[in-house]
């Protein structure tokens, strides 16, 4: 909300310059944006009257006019704005005088006549966007005072964020009465003087729904002066607080709201049938807003109706039907009290958002509509002038909510803001934001003013307190431990340490939206389902991932399109499935993926130029199961997804349990993703290994070992892992390592055959293992592969 | 030709022979033709056992000395020899030093969202919290309810909130995991809460997912100056500067009193400029004393305890951190970013 400082100070006493104003609403939790001064014009931008206008001899549009600044001799000042005339005021720029977009007032001629100065517009001196004439002035406006003086420029606009509680603050009255405390000041409010009624014209109000309109307060004036002009100086201060003028009845409600904070309404009295009734809509019921947009009305929205039907959206926006025109001299003041129930997300709904609804949505003062039209009837017989009738209200006492007394405790006051607040003070501070104070030595009984909404509790009021004395005034006590300090296991592993094993293996660790392109989702795992958002931000992501492949392989074709073909990209988060057992109805599993693709080696003197294969992604994931001490445990078996290539693919198994999935991504899918090279992908559970095995120390063997190479060959499809395990089974204890250390298909092992070479380590703990024992345990190995397998010897 | 004139122009020819040698097999040559088997220094000592008596003595010592001077000029002139061929083997197995190493590459990283985290968690478990998790899709009590965030509130309706369905969403924010935790442990409670949230907006400082942290604790008495001095000291490790901390009453839902903290502006050091538009200030998290509606709907006893609570921007720390001007980079994924974060 902008304010107008001068404004502001009109209504307190306040002992501080701008920057501590400034300071101090910051402090007190109207955070200020911006502080900007009001753009002073100078000495040479004064007050001018047009005395006489002749046309200019050389041109149909331009005319010659003799202006009076008030000086013995009148200036000559050719001008072209079609609303120039004898007889008007507007701002003349002398000669010499600098406007704001730069340009310099010279003495020149204009069409052969001499032009000294400059009549000009709003936009000129940028006080409007744009303009088209004249900026016209007051015709009582001082002839020759500056601009300066005139609009009293000497001002700064502070644009104040304040934060939907603090409703009583969209005002300069209840800004005013804030500073006045936080700085110590005198709060100041206006006297406002009552004009009697010159008739009894009233209207009579029923308050249908009470909950919502507990209050409505009327005022109608008759005979009014339509040609009636806004003054300038209202002009100007609606301007300072980022409001346009429109017409004088409409400016005196808006002035009235932002010097009260109470949104009010004027209708064309003339247009009104019969009494006003405050009421729900009905369903299906519908009104033209004064901005011709026709809404539709839902049966919580509220409305002022007259005998007709609807004639405005309260608390929101007036009807076109009951809209004051340029000809209308009957209005019909409203100030009502709408509760932030009635309004709240009403507005939205329809699309709209107005200054009334942003403030009844937070929060009116139900006291304020009586002062209101009061205020308002004041400004506009100056105005305007008219006959007044009398006020009418209606009120539903029942309804306007009776703030209850709320214990404090000066010593909860102490032991929530960690400070000490000697009890005079608190009831300083509460006292001068207008809360009423029953004191019992040092606890207080303390009931909030009709404008706060936000007051409900002890911990609200201790907030009051403390963000006025200041929260910079808090000593800061030093960080403590609550509890006693938890230890993870020495077997745990947390995710930043396998995302550094990643990292150390040279991937790049991404990080892609949870929500992902249906279609990409749908490509990969045609047979899944999952969790699709209700509002996604656009089409393509929408879908809750159950996999985090498709964020690799996005990121991958980013990077290819940037010219990174060697891919090494992972990724750990959160995947999504549907569970109707959980209070989410979803499962989220923790997984972690990982792209391999492109060149195997970066460009080195001695690199290897191919590309990587299916090995070398498995044995990264390898690598990093040996180093958590799980290799032993983990085993791979063909699997069939369609994502895959069908020949390249393996679940992952941790014992007997399924922990992830790796393989080639299908041909078909690398094209669909435009992916220039093979990829490779892994998916792991990021539970199974959360938990490394503990060091248990053996005893070194002190004997040496013997080793045997084995060569077999065997059928192409028979899995190395099963042989491995079968030699590991018949070998037993002694068997300290098997490594498989060839493997060959082709010529001279025989067609879908091929040959393993093995390379076994033995080893006892307690003697040497002689060549005899070492042979016969090679030759059992053979004749159970021979007998199992039909695997043999390679010769 | 005397004896013993005979000896020692063979001793004379042979040494000279060793001088002139060029290389260790010319060395066995004249090893061989004077001291092998059928050696000219051999053949005088064989000679000895076949002179008269008396002259054997003086002719054997002779002999004797020819050899074991020509055994030694032999070895010395070996030794010679092998170091220079080992010297010009050396000479040949040079190589370029300057070469770059074997698997000397350091290409992968560590995405600066984990970065930032990392170090936040390091900081906030040094004094006693430990990490809590809470789901991502929420339901609306988690999120929102329990928070004391009424049904009218601005924050509920279509424009921020992913929904999912009826009754769920996307957790708009971590402190969700606030009340959740509550449920499940009594107090003291002093936990953080990392992770992913969700808002449906998207523009130049807006991403529909971004990362928060959350910090609750607990207590007896815990108050407001425990708030600050938790922040304080995490502020001033995090940026490792003794750098100004400003708190600013606000509003939010969940805590009462409420503020937003501001640092002094790293790039500036309140100077003012550009980033904390000219202000010195720079907004950084909210936080409060945790609303008492809120440790209700925690099952906790609001006359027996307190609490602080407070949300910190992961992407924001991070930027200021390490100076990143756009918040869209850190999902953009391109290697050229990522790879500025090195592990």
């Amino acid at each position: 909300m902008l304010i107008s400082e001068s404004w502001l100070r009109e209504w307190a006493t306040l002992p501080v310059d701008t920057t501590q104003l400034s300071h101090h609403l910051t402090q007190a939790g109207l955070e200020v944006e911006t502080v900007e001064p009001v753009a002073q014009l100078g000495s040479l931008l004064v007050v001018g009257e047009v005395v006489a206008m002749e046309p200019h001899p050389g041109a149909d549009k331009l005319n010659v006019c003799t202006v009076n600044i008030g000086k013995a001799d009148a200036l000559t000042i050719v001008c072209g704005a079609p609303n120039a005339a004898k007889g008007i005021k507007a701002p003349v720029a002398l000669v010499s005088a600098e406007l704001p977009g730069g340009m310099k007032i010279e003495s020149r001629a204009v069409r052969g006549v001499a032009s000294n100065g400059m009549l000009c517009s709003a936009s000129e001196l940028a006080m409007e966007e744009q303009s088209d004439g004249l900026m016209l002035l007051d015709s009582e406006a001082p002839v020759g005072v500056t601009v300066d003086e005139y609009l009293q420029l000497d001002d700064h606009c502070i644009d104040v964020d304040l934060t939907p509680d603090r409703g009583d603050c969209l005002s300069i009255a209840g800004v005013a009465r804030e500073m006045a405390v936080a700085t110590g000041g005198i709060y100041a409010p206006l006297n406002i003087s009552e004009i009697a009624p010159q008739n009894n014209a009233v209207r009579a109000v029923n308050l249908d729904a009470p909950k919502d309109c507990p209050k409505f307060v009327g005022r109608i004036i008759k005979n009014i002066n339509p040609a009636a002009q806004t003054p300038d100086w209202m002009r100007e201060k609606l301007r300072r607080v980022g409001l346009r003028s429109i017409d004088p009845v409409v400016d005196v409600t808006n002035y009235v709201m932002m010097e009260l904070g109470q949104p009010m309404h004027a209708f064309d009295a003339d247009k009104l049938t019969g009494g006003i009734r405050v009421r729900r809509a009905e369903r299906g019921e519908s009104l033209t807003l004064l901005n011709e947009q026709t809404v539709v009305l839902d049966p919580d929205m509220l409305l002022v109706t007259d005998q007709t039907g609807p004639v405005a959206l309260a608390g929101i926006m007036g009807g076109a039907n009951s809209a004051i025109g340029p000809d209308s001299t009957s209005l019909m003041l409203e100030a009502a009290h709408f509760t932030p129930q009635a309004i709240v997300g009403r507005a939205r709904r329809l699309g709209l958002h107005t200054d009334a609804s942003h403030r009844f949505e937070r929060g009116v003062d139900p006291g304020l509509p009586e002062r209101a039209i009061a205020r308002a009837s004041e400004l506009l017989q100056q105005i305007v002038g008219g006959e007044f009738g009398a006020v009418f209200k209606s009120v539903e006492e029942m309804h306007l909510s009776q703030a209850e007394p709320i214990p404090l405790r000066a010593r909860k006051v102490e032991s929530l803001l960690g400070m000490a607040v000697d009890s005079d003070e608190i009831e300083r501070i509460l006292t001068g934001l207008g809360m009423v104070l029953r004191r019992d030595e040092a606890n207080f009984h303390v009931t909030a003013p009709s404008w706060r909404f936000d007051i409900e509790g002890e911990h609200d009021l201790i907030e009051e307190v403390g963000r006025t004395v200041g929260l910079d005034k808090i000593a800061p006590r030093p960080p403590r431990l609550l509890t006693s300090p938890a230890n993870a296991s020495e077997q745990m592993v947390s995710p930043l340490e396998v995302k550094q094993f990643f990292a150390a293996a040279n991937y790049h660790e991404v990080v892609s939206y949870s929500f992902v392109d249906p279609a990409s989702e749908a490509a990969l795992f045609p047979e899944r389902g999952g969790i699709v958002l209700a509002n996604p931000i656009a089409a393509n992501m929408a879908h809750m991932r159950t996999s985090i492949w498709v964020g690799l392989l996005n990121a991958a074709k980013s990077n290819q399109q940037r010219q990174h073909t060697r891919l090494r990209l992972f990724e750990m988060g959160n995947v999504f499935s549907e569970d109707t057992s959980s209070d989410t109805g979803s499962a989220e599993k923790q997984k972690l993926a990982l792209l391999l693709s492109g060149p195997r080696d970066s460009l080195h003197w001695e690199s290897d130029t191919n590309p990587v294969n299916f090995y070398h992604l498995k044995g990264d994931l390898e690598r990093l199961f040996a180093q958590l001490g799980l290799a032993g445990r983990v085993t791979y078996q063909n699997t069939d997804l369609d994502v895959f290539h069908p020949g390249q693919a393996a679940a992952v198994f941790l014992d007997e349990g399924p922990i992830g999935l790796i393989g080639s991504l299908h041909p078909q899918l690398q094209t669909q993703f435009d992916l220039l090279h093979p990829v490779y992908l892994a998916e792991i559970d990021l539970k199974a290994i959360s938990e490394c095995a503990l060091p248990a120390f053996k005893e070194i063997s002190r004997f040496s070992a013997s080793t045997r190479d084995l060569a077999i060959v065997l059928d192409e499809k028979i899995a190395a892992q099963q042989i491995v395990r079968e030699i590991e089974q018949i070998a037993g204890n002694l068997l300290k390592k098997c490594v498989i250390f060839d493997t060959y298909i082709g010529e001279g092992v025989g067609v879908g055959k091929k040959s393993l070479a093995v390379s076994l380590t033995l080893q006892s703990d307690s003697d040497s293992v002689s060549a005899q024992q070492a042979d016969e345990l090679t030759s059992s190995i053979l004749s159970v592969l021979k007998q199992k397998y039909k695997a043999q010897l390679r010769v | 030709m005397t004896e013993s004139d005979s000896l020692s122009s063979l001793s004379a020819n042979t040494l000279a022979a060793i001088k002139q040698a060029e290389d260790l097999a010319a060395i066995e040559q004249i090893r061989v033709t004077a001291l092998g088997k059928k050696g000219a220094i051999t053949a005088q000592l064989k000679r000895i056992g076949s002179l008269p008596h008396e002259q054997r003595k003086d002719f054997g010592n002779e002999v004797n000395a020819v050899r074991e001077v020509v055994q030694e000029a032999l070895e010395t002139k070996r030794i010679a020899l092998e170091l220079v061929a080992l010297n010009a083997k050396l000479e040949q197995e040079q190589i370029d030093v300057t070469l770059p190493g074997f698997n000397a590459e350091s290409e992968g990283s560590i995405h600066p969202i984990t970065r930032t985290m990392a170090r936040m968690e390091a900081i906030f478990s040094k004094v006693g919290f430990s990490i809590a998790q809470g789901p991502e899709i929420e339901t609306d009590y988690y999120n929102f309810e329990a928070l004391n965030i009424p049904e009218s509130h601005p924050a509920r309706a279509m424009h921020d909130t992913f929904y999912i369905k009826e009754g769920t969403v996307l957790r708009t924010h971590t402190s969700p995991v606030q009340i959740r935790y509550m449920h499940n442990n009594e107090p003291p409670i002093q936990v953080i809460a990392p992770g992913r949230v969700y808002r449906c907006d998207s523009d130049v400082t807006h991403t529909p997912m971004f990362h928060q942290l959350e910090g609750l604790a607990i207590d007896k008495d815990l108050s407001f100056a425990d708030l600050k001095g938790i922040l304080i000291y995490f502020l001033q490790a995090f940026f490792e500067k003794d750098l100004g901390v400003r708190f600013r009453p606000s509003y939010f839902p969940f805590t009462e009193p409420s503020a937003e903290v501001d640092i002094e502006c790293v790039f500036c050091e309140g100077e003012g400029c550009r980033i904390c538009k000219k202000s010195g200030w720079i907004e950084i998290l909210g936080c409060g004393m945790v609303h008492p509606e809120v440790l209700r709907h925690g099952n906790i006893d609001d006359q027996e305890y307190s609490g602080y609570a407070f949300g910190l921007g992961v992407e924001r720390l991070t930027m200021l951190r390490y100076g990143v001007n756009d918040l869209r980079l850190f999902f953009d994924n391109d290697i050229d970013f990522l790879r500025q974060f090195k592990a």
